[in-house]
């Protein structure tokens, strides 16, 4: 008999004692004694079936008397069959934690329907003394139902819904061991993991470990196999001005010309169906039309038709910033653009071509430079050429405008008086010219870029291999510079004199060129690399980049709670969050500006103030490992068991008074059988 | 007056003499039958002649002479007009039991043919085993005697008791009225031995029937598991004593019964002998036998 322990095993070797009688037997047999006699005609009248008869009554009778004494061997060993995982069920209450994938794949098919028949079936299989707790496997655990009633979770059950997030089931084992390992009533434990065993969520079951005390069962509810297309990622390219979209085919038959949509804002645009191999993905980039300065929602379909629809949209949302305000103080205006001093700059910085460049560019005459930076109020920049004359009005204005958090640019050239720009300008330069320096007519001493602040916004753009070599621009004419305490050679020319010089003034930041802002000293205007480097300097002065934040692009998650940034200014603001159900939330954030969402569901979530003023616009997306459905069989999961005792109460119900004493019942038979053995005995020797 | 001699069973080991233990049993048997009616059966008295030349002058009745002066000799009865024929069992289910079946029924028969001898009767014997044998013709001559002990001595207990042809011949020369004993313990191949009895009565011959019998087949005391063998066939069977105790001796006595009824049914004297017990009772029954005749 399977599990039969025995308190005095040792005893058992009294069974030995049964090769007596059977040796008794077998010499009494062999002692038949030879007997001649006048006739055998009053032998051959017996019966041939009572010889056979008593030769079976001796065999029974023997076989009485051994396991008489096999009983009797036995019951002193003291035999005992130890509490069975269903005999502890039916002796004492069970404590069961249901561990449920909520994850969003548990949508996909009829998953959550299985999902729902298993819950159902744990429950009604309760009886009212037993305690069930529900454990939602989610990247964080999360107790739906504490130990209760089978009857207080029914009416959760009911109300029970898939979510969109992923599932860790390690996560849920180890709560679940967790709770059951603090409960301190008795019973029986069991666990029950119900899900649809994907890889994802099962990737971490080897590092939970459940003590055998505790009994698992797994209840998968995945089919065989389910096909599923999925848009996997959608990002935006700011540099590119697209979306980049990723598909993948998680079936083994090739999806042909399936349909996509891009809606930007809602307004469709057509984009060409989708063709895509078995178990291969692809990437495609939808450029975006010319979109205005604010949050813009980019959505992107197919008509995959799959089991799984929650993964054909993904979600993006796009910031397009107001353009920067650039004032460039030019002093020979021209008819001819080209000919102006400021040409090449305010041509790099805002285009004729786009209006959906980053800058604004405005010109003006030195004389009219701080009075417009009084009034307007609104530049980043102000970019200025080496001036012939200095309004006396100048310097305190730039002072001003720096002081408060304005960026100012100095180029250098052949007409400015150095005496007058050490004097005017001595506060505000980060280095002050000497005297004009180069010949032109000596290429071979023409000066290069050599050393520069490769980690620096200014050649930010420079950092990747083959993006551009900023030593080939020559240098035919320079100033000597003397660098005032407190500024920062960003670059320097290969004899070391200084090229770029940089300074913060208050909120602002003041950059030196030493070199002029067109080509009449350097053909570095004429280069491709000049318009990076440009923008470069213009991040730095005006210490705004134009890339998105890293902490902006970090891509939502499904079911994940998320802090979003809104920047510091609206630090304890009173906000509003739209959901992607049109549902309206208040929020307050914190002192950092961050606001704490739960983003439960894929969409956009819209965050604005009280004015309704759009602070940020979130898009939340599945989980892209949610979309490969493939599953683990239950015979697949390995799930390390511990030796480790669950607690005193499985302890007593294992080894404990639930054991099954036997002896009694062997003592039972065996008095049976004596009183059993004479009467056979006799009618075998009548 | 001596007691009448009995013989023991260790008598019967003992002496291998045949004629000697015949006349020790016959002479202690008359001896105890002291004034008994049995005597002078074989002198019967039948009528006086007148002497004629050439009588035996012993036969001459003297009384008569001395009140008649007159010579008469005395007639008697034709005393050697009985004719017994012994039918001695010597098949191998005789060699059987303590004492002997055998021994006893051969000793019976020498008795027997002793006691014949004294009343001078014709006497034969006949021997049937495997096969039939007669030993003897009946003749009541001195000599016969002698031959008589010698073939029973002879005698081995041997074969299987069947309907023999020869037997069956030999009976047929039955002509003469008689008397015929037959000492066997009626164990046979069927009902060869009743078939026997049979012919005997359809000769015209008065029958004795001595059943011989063991202690050990008539009690069947035996206890444990033994292995019985046919003495006769050498065929064996396993058997517990203990528990067919019962059953072999319903069979037995149904056997002796049966047997019992058969002799009633022809009018054949049956006696069943025990072999630990005496002679005396079958001699008894002989001459009882012999008297009626």
């Amino acid at each position: 008999m399977p599990g039969l322990l025995f308190s005095n095993a040792a005893l058992l070797a009294g069974l030995g004692a049964l090769a007596f009688p059977v040796l008794i037997h077998l010499l009494l047999k062999q002692k038949r004694k030879p007997l001649h006699f006048s006739t055998i005609q009053f032998f051959q009248t017996r019966d041939e079936k009572t010889s056979q008869r008593r030769e079976l009554r001796n065999l029974i009778l023997l076989s009485m008397r051994l396991l008489l004494l096999a009983l009797l061997v036995l019951a002193f060993a003291r035999p005992y069959l130890p509490a069975s995982p269903g005999m502890i069920r039916e002796l004492q209450p069970r404590q069961i934690v249901l561990v449920l994938d909520r994850s969003a794949s548990m949508q996909a098919g009829n998953h959550w329907a299985k999902a729902k028949k298993f819950l159902d079936q744990a429950v009604s299989g309760l009886s009212a003394a037993d305690r069930v707790a529900l454990i939602d496997s989610g990247a964080s655990a999360e107790i739906i139902a504490p130990p209760g009633a089978p009857d207080t979770l029914k009416p959760i059950l009911q109300k029970l819904e898939p979510g969109f997030g992923t599932s860790d089931l390690a996560a849920g084992l180890k709560t679940a061991v967790r709770l059951l390992s603090h409960s301190n009533a008795g019973g029986t434990l069991q666990i029950e993991i119900i899900s649809d065993l994907q890889k994802s969520a099962c990737a971490r079951l080897a590092e939970a470990s459940v003590p055998k005390g505790i009994e698992l069962t797994i209840c998968p509810v995945a089919e065989s196999e389910t096909p599923n297309l999925a848009l996997t990622e959608l990002a935006w390219d700011h540099g590119q001005h697209a979306v980049v979209l990723r598909a993948n085919n998680y079936s083994l038959q090739m999806a042909n010309g399936v349909k996509m949509s891009l809606l930007v804002d809602g307004i469709p645009s057509v984009i060409p169906s989708l063709s895509l191999a078995a178990e291969t993905s692809t990437q495609l980039s939808l450029k975006l039309p010319g979109l205005d300065p604010g949050w813009h929602s980019v959505e992107t379909h197919i008509a995959a038709h799959d089991s799984f629809a929650l993964d054909d949209v993904r979600y993006e949302s796009i910031f397009i910033p107001k353009p920067l305000r650039v004032l460039c103080v030019e002093q020979r205006a021209s008819l001819r653009a080209f000919e102006e001093e400021t040409f090449f700059v305010a041509s790099a910085l805002a285009p004729e071509s786009t209006n959906e460049g980053p800058y604004v560019v405005e010109k003006t005459a030195p004389e009219d430079a701080a009075s417009k930076l009084a009034k307007a109020g609104n530049y980043v920049l102000v970019v200025l050429p080496g001036l012939r004359q200095i309004p006396p009005d100048l310097a305190p204005g730039l002072t001003k405008f720096v002081t408060k958090g304005g960026g100012v640019i100095f180029f250098l050239g052949e007409k400015l008086n150095p005496n007058r720009y050490n004097e005017d300008f001595h506060g505000l330069l980060p280095a002050l010219p000497g005297h004009v320096e180069g010949d032109e007519e000596q290429p071979e001493n023409f000066w290069h870029v050599r050393d520069y602040e490769r980690d620096g916004l200014i050649f930010a753009a420079f950092k990747e291999p083959d993006s551009g070599d900023v030593t080939l621009p020559e240098f035919r004419r320079r100033f000597t510079l003397t660098v005032m305490d407190g500024s920062r050679v960003e670059a320097s020319f290969n004899d070391c004199v200084p090229l770029i010089v940089s300074k913060n003034l208050g909120r602002g930041r003041v950059v030196l060129v030493n070199s002029s802002a067109d080509t009449s000293w350097t053909d570095w205007p004429k280069r491709k690399t000049f318009l990076p480097w440009l923008y470069g300097m213009a991040a730095n002065a005006t210490q705004r980049t134009l890339s998105p934040d890293a902490e902006d692009a970090t891509p939502f998650v499904a079911g994940f709670p998320a802090d979003v940034p809104l920047g510091a200014e609206a630090g304890k603001l009173a906000l509003q969050v739209r959901e992607p159900s049109n549902r309206e939330v208040s929020a307050m954030a914190d002192a950092q500006g961050k606001i704490s969402l739960s983003l439960e569901e894929p969409g956009f979530y819209s965050i604005h103030d009280t004015a309704g003023h759009e602070l940020r616009r979130v898009a939340v997306n599945l989980a892209a490992a949610e979309s490969d459905l493939q599953s683990f069989l239950p015979a697949e999961i390995t799930i390390p068991r511990t030796n480790d005792p669950p607690r005193a109460g499985v302890i007593a119900g294992v080894f404990g008074d639930d054991r099954r004493e036997l002896w009694h019942l062997l003592l039972l038979a065996a008095l049976g059988l004596v009183f059993f053995e004479p009467l056979l005995a006799n009618r075998c020797y009548a | 007056m001596e007691p009448p001699q009995t013989i023991s069973p260790e008598l019967f080991d003992s002496l291998g003499d045949v004629s000697l233990i015949a006349r020790e049993v016959v002479e202690g048997f008359l001896g105890g039958l002291h004034r008994s009616p049995f005597l002078g059966y074989s002198t019967e008295f039948a009528s006086h002649r007148p002497y004629m030349q050439g009588d035996d002058l012993r036969q001459v009745d003297w009384k008569v002479w001395g009140r008649t002066d007159g010579l008469y000799v005395k007639q008697f009865e034709d005393d050697t007009n009985l004719c017994c024929q012994i039918f001695l069992d010597t098949s191998a289910s005789m060699n059987f039991g303590q004492p002997d079946k055998f021994v006893y029924a051969r000793t019976l028969a020498a008795a027997l043919a002793y006691l014949m001898s004294r009343q001078h009767d014709a006497s034969g014997l006949i021997l049937f085993g495997g096969m039939a044998v007669q030993a003897l013709p009946a003749r009541s001559n001195p000599d016969h005697l002698d031959e008589m002990f010698h073939q029973l001595a002879a005698a081995e207990p041997a074969g299987q008791t069947t309907a023999d042809v020869g037997l069956g011949q030999i009976v047929g020369t039955f002509t003469r009225s008689g008397l015929s004993v037959v000492i066997s313990d009626l164990f046979s191949n069927g009902d060869a031995i009743f078939e026997l009895l049979r012919q005997l009565r359809a000769q015209r011959q008065q029958v004795i029937v001595f059943h011989v019998l063991s202690p050990e087949e008539t009690d069947f005391k035996f206890e444990g598991d033994f292995l019985i063998e046919d003495c006769e066939s050498g065929e064996k069977i396993p058997v517990n004593a203990d528990s067919f105790r019962s059953d072999y001796l319903k069979s037995f006595n149904d056997f002796c019964r049966r047997a019992e009824l058969i002799c009633e049914t022809l009018e054949i004297d049956y006696q069943r002998l025990r072999t630990d017990e005496p002679l005396d009772r079958a001699l008894t029954i002989y001459l009882e036998e012999r008297m009626a005749r």
